[in-house]
């Protein structure tokens, strides 16, 4: 409380309880996928549309920077920095002037709101933080004008300050005029947007604020959360996945250095260790003797067999005209295309610190998804309030997105009375996460002419969403809708051909399969892109020219035909000879559309990559710096598996051990890359992960260039 | 047992432990970050007696006569007293990877080039960055904060 009786959260307050949500706007889910809206229409089900209501806070203290409170997690993707400069654009204030910090979940976010995934969190944010950030703004002026004694067409607000245009004198910070201000605030809701034409920082300036934290050693990631009297904790994991606790000899733990407690709890599959020191835990670990039964003993020959295109078999997802019968006379062209089980490798293994009390329990966890976090925890201590805590995240590309550190460090924390963290180990979080699952694809296609007549593509997948988060209802709800909602991205071509079919084979390995980044799309698209190269071959047609003649100049089309040919015109496409080792593809995703070429030698039986050209629509690009980085990270990421990566699983276990034999791109390898955005005013949509899906593609057809060699998996083997 | 980590001498109880936990744990330096366990990502990376070495293989008794730096040491007060930043981690705030979390091998590793050099050449660059590893696809930015580190450690020569 100052001496003006303005206690912080006044402004707060004011809002709240003057029944006007004045800097809290409602959040609509306006970028979803669409794809996935329109096949669940056509198939007669309701999109389920996502809760809205979120608040998105600035916190005003006399004398202080405006804070500002994110509900998004920063895993890397500068969301931090880019929600910051959208709402420093629309308060005129420096960006520097703002201070963020990550939101909890007592902070008033829905925990929903708060899960970060699927390249939404630009688009769906772009107007809620400006809206708030303009009602901030207005209601500040309105107050500046009070207090100036002007009417309010007088006040501009510009850098931090009110000031009166004609009167250089009459000036006001922000924080002078919070710091004046007596009584209840009046909140002005009634605002317009700057028009992008007027925009000075959305766009305009790179920054990244979590960058000197981190640069000095001084940032808080999940595994580096700390308290006082902290103890560390391991948990056994299963020989094999699915496999269940049925006795643990604690026995011989019992007198292991610094050893505090260990807790067993079978019906729960759980037993771990507390001790003294991480080296300590692990050691008594060690010494449990635990008894297994059961789980899968499937490896990689079983999930191949099992993900397999049976013809005919599986749900029609979406479909033109009659494939059949384009298909009933004359050569039907078709491929086969696989992509393998791939893991996240996400620098910062999974970690959580809980401390729980009889009445609370309070986690710092690295984690995209708090709310999973809360659910996973809620069930077990019934009466407690559970605060999550984001911490910072060292990488997540969605294996964070259920990750249960955080339940098992509640478990321990409960059992001793102290805080503990769980730290898992760069193996435990390799071999016992969840995994890009393996896909078939079968594609046929039938020319006429050198024009495609008909086109199916049918898919064999385990789970990605549904792994992991299975809906209402249960295997009814996904028997209704039909398909996994996370493998069928990139599955709709953007092509218009006259007669085709989606199909879609749902899948179940025993293996845990989520969200990798991007989903589908890198599989999709590689199977997909691969054979549009084939096809244009068969039909002797630059791949270029093959693909805009199923484009057609219209809107739906316009931002994957603009990207084409801006890649071809960075690329110089028109004038490369075939045989060169040049190559082409395309995609759209969340409203983005990404074209790449990619240049290749083959060297020795290796691929080397050379260079990777890549356009790119997204609307607005909101942080420019961060956005490039987005991109470059994408292309890196879907190198590494066009390359390399490949999860061998043996007797229902990962068979590798980590970066030892699961080896990802390394600088050495990585190509020069040429990135573009096509200039935009139209609102933002995803960039996270709408790159990594032509990579693959890109750089498989440039090897059958060079080669002449068909490839039909990843990684390339030639 | 005494060990003398970023110019100060700091008791430590667990001197058989790895070093990474020492800094981590038990002195709660948690700059030092844990990525791969076996040596092969250097985001544990600290200098011991300037070599770049990774803490998560090496137990702390083996280097207690040496001195540690870590991430959480560089920079320095500056002559009205605020903190001055150490021109690596001035040129990767410059150059801000994604997440992060593998920045402080980048950073020592960038620290051990430019004090055995402070020109070195293009090849010496790549092969130093080559050391570690980076999920984010930061490489090209990484190189780009090597070259501003080089840069900047020019300029501040008498």
């Amino acid at each position: 409380m100052n001496d003006k009786g303005i206690s912080r959260r006044s402004l707060l307050a004011a809002i709240t309880t003057g029944g006007a949500l004045a800097f809290g706007t409602y959040w609509v889910a306006r970028n979803g996928r669409p794809t996935l809206v329109d096949i669940l229409l056509k198939q007669g089900a309701a999109p389920e549309v996502p809760d809205g209501g979120i608040a998105l806070w600035f916190d005003l203290r006399p004398n202080l920077p405006i804070e500002m409170r994110v509900p998004k997690i920063e895993m890397g993707q500068g969301i931090h920095s880019a929600l910051a400069l959208m709402a420093a654009e629309e308060l005129e204030i420096p960006v520097s002037q703002l201070t963020v910090r990550q939101a909890t979940s007592t902070d008033a976010f829905t925990l929903g709101s708060m899960f970060t995934f699927g390249s939404s969190s630009v688009a769906s944010l772009f107007e809620p933080v400006r809206l708030s950030a303009a009602m901030l703004r207005e209601t500040l002026r309105f107050e500046a004008a009070s207090q100036m004694g002007r009417p309010i067409e007088d006040i501009a607000m510009r850098d931090g300050f009110a000031l009166v245009e004609k009167a250089p004198a009459a000036l006001l910070s922000y924080e002078d005029v919070i710091a004046a201000k007596v009584g209840p605030w009046v909140p002005v809701t009634s605002v317009t947007m700057k028009a992008p034409s007027d925009f000075h920082t959305i766009g305009k300036v790179t920054i990244r604020l979590d960058a000197q934290t981190k640069a000095t050693g001084r940032a808080i990631y999940g595994y580096n959360a700390r308290a006082n009297d902290m103890l560390y904790g391991a948990v056994l994991r299963p020989p094999r996945f699915g496999a269940e606790l049925t006795a643990v000899d604690g026995s011989a733990a019992i007198t292991a250095p610094g050893l505090v407690q260990v807790v067993v709890d079978i019906p729960k599959n759980f037993a771990g260790v507390v001790a003294a020191t991480r080296t300590q835990a692990r050691d008594a670990l060690a010494k449990l003797k635990p008894t297994w039964s059961g789980g899968t003993t499937n490896g990689d020959l079983d999930i191949d067999r099992l993900t397999t295109v049976s013809p005919g078999q599986g749900n029609v997802l979406d479909w033109h005209g009659d494939v059949t019968e384009a298909f009933a006379s004359g050569e039907v062209i078709r491929a086969e295309y696989r992509t393998p089980m791939a893991a996240h490798m996400h620098m910062e293994p999974v970690a959580a610190l809980a401390a729980v009390t009889t009445k609370t329990v309070k986690v710092w966890v690295s984690t995209q998804h708090p709310g999973s976090v809360k659910n996973d925890i809620a069930p077990e201590f019934p009466g407690h309030t559970i605060e999550v805590v984001p911490t910072a995240v060292g990488g997540g590309f969605g294996r964070k997105t259920a990750q249960h550190a955080a339940l098992e460090a509640a478990r321990l924390s409960a059992a001793v009375g102290k805080p503990v963290h769980v730290g898992w180990t760069r193996l435990e979080d390799f071999q016992h996460g969840f995994y890009r699952p393996a896909t078939h694809h079968v594609l046929e296609a039938r020319l006429v002419n050198g024009q495609v007549i008909g086109f199916r593509h049918q898919l064999a997948s385990a789970d990605i969403i549904f792994g992991r988060d299975p809906p209402p209802g249960g295997d009814t709800t996904i028997k209704l809708i039909g398909f996994d909602p996370g493998i069928v991205l990139g599955f709709v071509p953007p092509y218009h051909f006259k007669n085709s079919e989606l199909r879609y084979q749902r899948v179940e390995t025993q293996i845990p399969t989520g969200p990798w980044r991007g989903l589908g799309l890198l599989p999709n698209v590689f199977a997909l892109e691969s054979f549009m190269d084939h096809l244009a071959r068969s039909a002797a047609q630059d791949p270029l020219a093959f693909r805009l003649a199923y484009l057609p100049n219209d809107d739906e089309s316009s931002r994957l035909r603009a990207v084409l040919s801006r890649v071809a015109a960075m690329s110089g496409w028109a004038n490369k000879s075939v045989g060169q080792g040049w190559g082409l593809a395309c995609c759209e995703d969340v409203g983005t559309a990404v074209a790449m070429v990619a240049k290749v030698k083959v060297e020795s039986g290796a691929v080397v990559v050379q260079k990777v050209f890549a356009a790119i629509d997204c609307g607005l690009v909101v942080s420019p710096g961060g956005a490039r980085a987005q991109v470059m990270g994408s292309i890196i990421m879907g190198l590494s598996s066009t390359l390399h990566e490949r999860l061998i699983i043996e007797n229902g276990a990962v068979a590798q051990a980590g970066f030892e034999d699961y080896p990802i791109l390394r600088y050495s390898e990585v190509p020069e890359i040429d990135i573009a955005f096509i200039e935009s005013e139209a609102a933002p949509t995803g960039l996270g992960e709408p790159p990594i899906g032509p990579v693959a593609a890109a750089v498989a057809n440039a090897v059958t260039d060079a080669t002449g060699k068909q490839l039909s998996a990843i990684p390339l083997q030639i | 047992m005494k060990m003398k980590i970023n110019g100060e001498t700091r008791n430590v109880s667990h001197a058989s432990e790895a070093l990474l936990w020492i800094l981590h744990d038990e002195i709660g330096l948690t700059g030092s970050h844990l990525g791969c366990g076996v040596g092969l990502c250097g985001s544990c990376s600290v200098l011991v007696d300037g070599v770049l070495t990774r803490s998560c293989q090496t137990i702390a008794a083996d280097v207690a006569d040496s001195a540690i730096v870590t991430i959480d040491g560089l920079g320095s007060p500056g002559a009205d007293g605020t903190f001055v930043l150490h021109p690596v981690q001035q040129a990767f705030i410059e150059n801000p990877l994604q997440c992060m979390w593998c920045l402080p091998g980048h950073i020592m590793a960038t620290v051990e080039l430019l004090a055995v050099s402070n020109n070195p050449t293009s090849a010496e660059i790549d092969e130093s960055i080559d050391r570690n590893l980076c999920r984010c696809g930061g490489y090209p930015i990484i190189r780009a904060a090597v070259e501003r580190a080089v840069e900047l450690t020019k300029k501040a020569l008498p």
